[in-house]
């Protein structure tokens, strides 16, 4: 009995564990500065399968984090690094995420609907 | 749906394995009928959880990110004291119960452990809950199309983090108890320094405390922090691709302290 609910277990987290690597998409890229992040709009297919890539050419950490309800969990890019992060349209509506240096000011930065 | 359902199984599991060990921990040491105080726990937190939510909502108001990420650190470092507190003392009830140990066991629980346990129970569930309801309300609210679909996915998520909970309580059991007992304590140390990490990186993104020196690496390419692997181990172990200093430091310092204070403890050695 228990082998029984341990073998699917196993197999569930090792299919999960092995849907790493590399993000995959087209790529969006953005800058972060010690004033701003940019560009603060882009456009995208809904439903598009997108990597966000941010380089952050600021001397301190900035992070990037969905906001209203758009879903994307928060990431730190630490000062001088880049991130790409897998993220895919929602249906319908935009996309809107802040871009900040923590307990700074924000750049939101919004991916419209492609018309 | 995919979205809330791997968020609610990230956060779930880690919740599911803390139970996991505890209830294991108990039905290996002829305690059973404390289960449910840690039900009880549980049940407070989820209690807590869902107030808390439901106020934020009604109040319309969000958590700041300053405040909420101090709120994340703190309850991690929390957490990480916590777990260290329950391998050691259970490491040291292993130490007194000698040769009986091979066997099985019977060990009276103090009323104040037992409170302490169960509040285990209630801070693993706090501290994950809170956070990842929040998450769903916000994701659920955003396209009033799929918030079914949306929630769906987050509670199949939960039910699958509660199955691999009971996969591992039940394959603990597979396990002689001496094994059960080192097995359980490694990782629980191992989730611990992973909190202390993660937590000093959320009290320096909440700006309490300064960043903890360069990151000499950076292992995004490898295995990037925002991939489901990332978040997965980043939860459950503390990964991060590009670490400072100080958290490395801390990271293994506490890590082979930990190790080296529960293997000389020794109880199981002795009992051979």
């Amino acid at each position: 009995m228990p082998r029984l609910i341990l073998a699917p277990a196993l197999i569930a987290v090792a299919a999960l564990l092995a849907g790493c690597g590399a993000p995959s998409g087209r790529a969006i890229e953005f800058t972060a500065s010690e004033q701003a992040c940019a560009p603060a709009a882009a456009t995208a297919a809904p439903g598009e399968r997108l990597v966000l890539q941010v380089a952050n050419e600021s001397k301190g950490d900035r992070e990037l984090e969905g906001i209203d309800g758009t879903r994307f969990e928060e990431v730190v890019i630490p000062a001088g690094k880049v991130r790409r992060m897998a993220f895919t349209m929602p249906e319908s509506g935009a996309a809107r995420f802040k871009c900040y240096a923590p307990g700074g000011a924000a750049t939101v930065i919004e991916i419209a609907p492609a018309r | 749906m995919l979205f809330s359902f791997l968020v609610s199984l990230r956060e779930g599991f880690e919740i599911a394995l803390i139970l996991a060990i505890v209830l294991g921990y108990l039905a290996r040491t002829g305690n059973r009928r404390h289960f449910r105080d840690i039900w009880v726990g549980t049940g407070l937190a989820v209690a807590l959880t869902i107030g808390v939510v439901f106020v934020l909502q009604a109040t319309a108001s969000e958590l700041s990110g300053t405040a909420r990420e101090a709120f994340e650190g703190t309850i991690m470092l929390a957490a990480a004291a916590t777990l260290t507190w329950m391998v050691l003392w259970m490491r040291r009830q292993a130490v007194s119960l000698g040769r009986d140990l091979r066997t099985g066991v019977d060990v009276a629980l103090a009323r104040g452990s037992l409170f302490a346990l169960a509040g285990l129970a209630f801070s693993a569930v706090i501290r994950e809950g809170i956070e990842t309801a929040l998450f769903l309300f916000a994701g659920a609210r955003a396209s009033a199309g799929s918030a079914g679909e949306f929630w769906a996915g987050g509670a199949i998520g939960f039910a699958v983090a509660a199955a691999l909970g009971y996969a591992v309580y039940r394959g603990s059991h597979l396990l002689p108890v001496r094994q059960f007992f080192t097995v359980t304590g490694v990782v629980v140390l191992v989730i611990a320094a992973g909190l202390l990490s993660n937590g000093l990186a959320e009290l320096h993104e909440a700006q309490l405390i300064p960043q903890l020196g360069p990151r000499p690496w950076d292992m995004d390419a490898v295995l990037s922090i925002s991939s489901t692997a990332g978040q997965f181990l980043h939860a459950l172990v503390g990964y991060d691709p590009a670490p400072t200093w100080g958290q490395i430091v801390l990271f293994w310092t506490y890590l082979a302290g930990g190790l080296g204070v529960f293997f000389t403890m020794g109880g199981v050695r002795a009992s051979s």
